[in-house]
């Protein structure tokens, strides 16, 4: 049995998986009964194996999920090796994450590929967002606490050397990225984005002096939270993170662009930003208020613009012909519109 | 002269019978079919739109060079480049609009 890239439900219930498998959970032997593969994962795929692992530190697990690469790729995204290092780092932190089992690099049989433990709960916006009338205080207050933890991992730190030096200025970097890629599509298409360039320049004129540079996620919303009823059970995708200004992870959650069913809830669509500050500043040792936090959610908004052309870019100039992309880039005037709404009220 | 029926008759009648179709079929199909009518309906509405002017390339122009601390020039600047969102949206997502 070989295996390669793009491994599908079938490949990882065969025999010869399951064989590949014993060693790596230091097991006698592995039975794989059925898999299915979890929503969501455009960059990355996610399956669950039901398993009977026998002997090793392992035997008592049930289910474990394995996440490997999809067939696209996304250029920001990091290779398997290095998302198991920022699992392991986050769990030694304190990071509510799934337990880290094992890694495979990658050989000519089975794609790389690495190995958790199964999380139960929910993570779809809309549905977490519709769960309760009530803002959801506790839970975000513990989503503020969880992502302080994240950001105590701080450079340098051994096992995440490939993240390379910690960038001076971050936010800096960030914009002059963004800028190449609305330039790129200014020149590609004739359409001239006013907005963006709008935004653009009011990031620049407003930027922070000085910056504290620790681990960020790069993706901490709902929707990469697995939450079991009100309780906050675990961190997923870890494939972004680097380092960077911690405050940018607090403007993605509180962005516009995430708060699916509850616009009006700031914070992810579950609460109040204040809500989410009580919890991170009390287990960070921060003061931060939710005026802090306007800049990094401008900032936010154009990052998912900026993401939002590079979909497109794959359409149009990259012969993807999904309309899944084509459709995300006409969520441009969205994102546009809150980007204005953010910004004119900071007109004097 | 376009024969007709012209194209929004068309699209418009290939639309409703896609819509129509979309409880008939598999769920697991349901998310394309969607995204499919998405795309008609935008593509509709753009055939209807006003023909591009290039106010998107003025404005642009008027971002580079406004005076950053002529804070009544800033603020017209914002309600044209709000005015422009608004007629982009009328056409991408009118829903989105509701209510603002």
């Amino acid at each position: 049995m070989s295996a390669v890239a793009g491994a599908d439900a079938a490949s990882w219930t065969s025999p010869a998986f399951a064989a590949m498998l014993a060693p790596l959970l230091a097991a006698s032997r592995v039975a794989i009964e059925s898999c299915e593969r979890l929503a969501g994962g455009a960059i990355q795929q996610n399956f669950v194996l039901a398993v009977d692992v026998r002997d090793g530190p392992w035997s008592a697990l049930t289910r474990i999920v394995l996440r490997t690469s999809a067939p696209t790729h996304v250029a920001a995204s990091r290779p398997r090796d290095e998302e198991y290092a920022l699992l392991v780092a986050a769990a030694v932190a304190g990071v509510a994450v799934p337990r880290p089992i094992a890694l495979h690099r990658g050989d000519a049989h089975w794609p790389a590929f690495m190995l958790m433990t199964h999380v139960a709960g929910d993570t779809a916006g809309r549905v977490l967002t519709r769960a309760s009338a009530a803002p959801r205080v506790r839970l975000v207050e513990a989503i503020g606490a969880n992502l302080a933890h994240v950001h105590a991992i701080l450079t340098p730190h051994p096992s995440l050397a490939f993240l390379g030096e910690p960038p001076l200025r971050p936010t800096v970097e960030l914009i002059d990225g963004y800028r190449t890629t609305i330039e790129h599509w200014r020149a590609l298409t004739g359409d001239a984005r006013p907005v963006l360039a709008w935004t653009l320049r009011w990031l620049e004129l407003q930027l922070p002096p000085l910056e504290p540079v620790a681990l960020v996620h790069r993706d901490y919303r709902v929707g990469n939270l697995i939450v079991d009823v009100d309780r906050l059970a675990a961190t997923l995708d870890w494939e972004f993170a680097g380092w960077g200004n911690p405050l940018e992870d607090l403007g993605w959650f509180c962005a516009p662009c995430w708060r699916f069913a509850r616009p009006d809830l700031a914070a992810g669509g579950l609460a109040d930003i204040d809500d989410l500050l009580r919890g991170y500043n009390a287990a960070a040792g921060s003061a931060h208020v939710a005026a802090d936090l306007r800049y990094w959610q401008v900032l936010a908004q154009l990052r998912w613009a900026v993401i939002a052309l590079q979909q497109a870019l794959r359409f149009i100039e990259g012969g993807e012909r999904s309309l899944e992309l084509a459709l995300t880039g006409r969520m441009l005037p969205e994102l546009e519109w809150q980007m204005l709404e953010l910004t004119g009220d900071t007109l004097a | 002269m376009p024969d007709h029926p012209d194209a929004r008759a068309l699209l418009d009648a290939a639309r409703d019978a896609l819509v129509a179709l979309i409880g008939d079929t598999d769920r697991r199909h349901h998310y394309t079919l969607r995204m499919v009518a998405s795309a008609m309906a935008i593509a509709r509405r753009e055939i209807d739109a006003p023909a591009h002017t290039g106010s998107d390339a003025l404005l642009w122009q008027r971002v580079r060079i406004c005076d950053t601390d002529d804070v009544a020039a800033q603020k017209s600047l914002h309600t044209a480049l709000v005015a422009e969102t608004r007629a982009r949206l009328a056409v991408s997502n009118p829903k989105f609009l509701a209510g603002r």
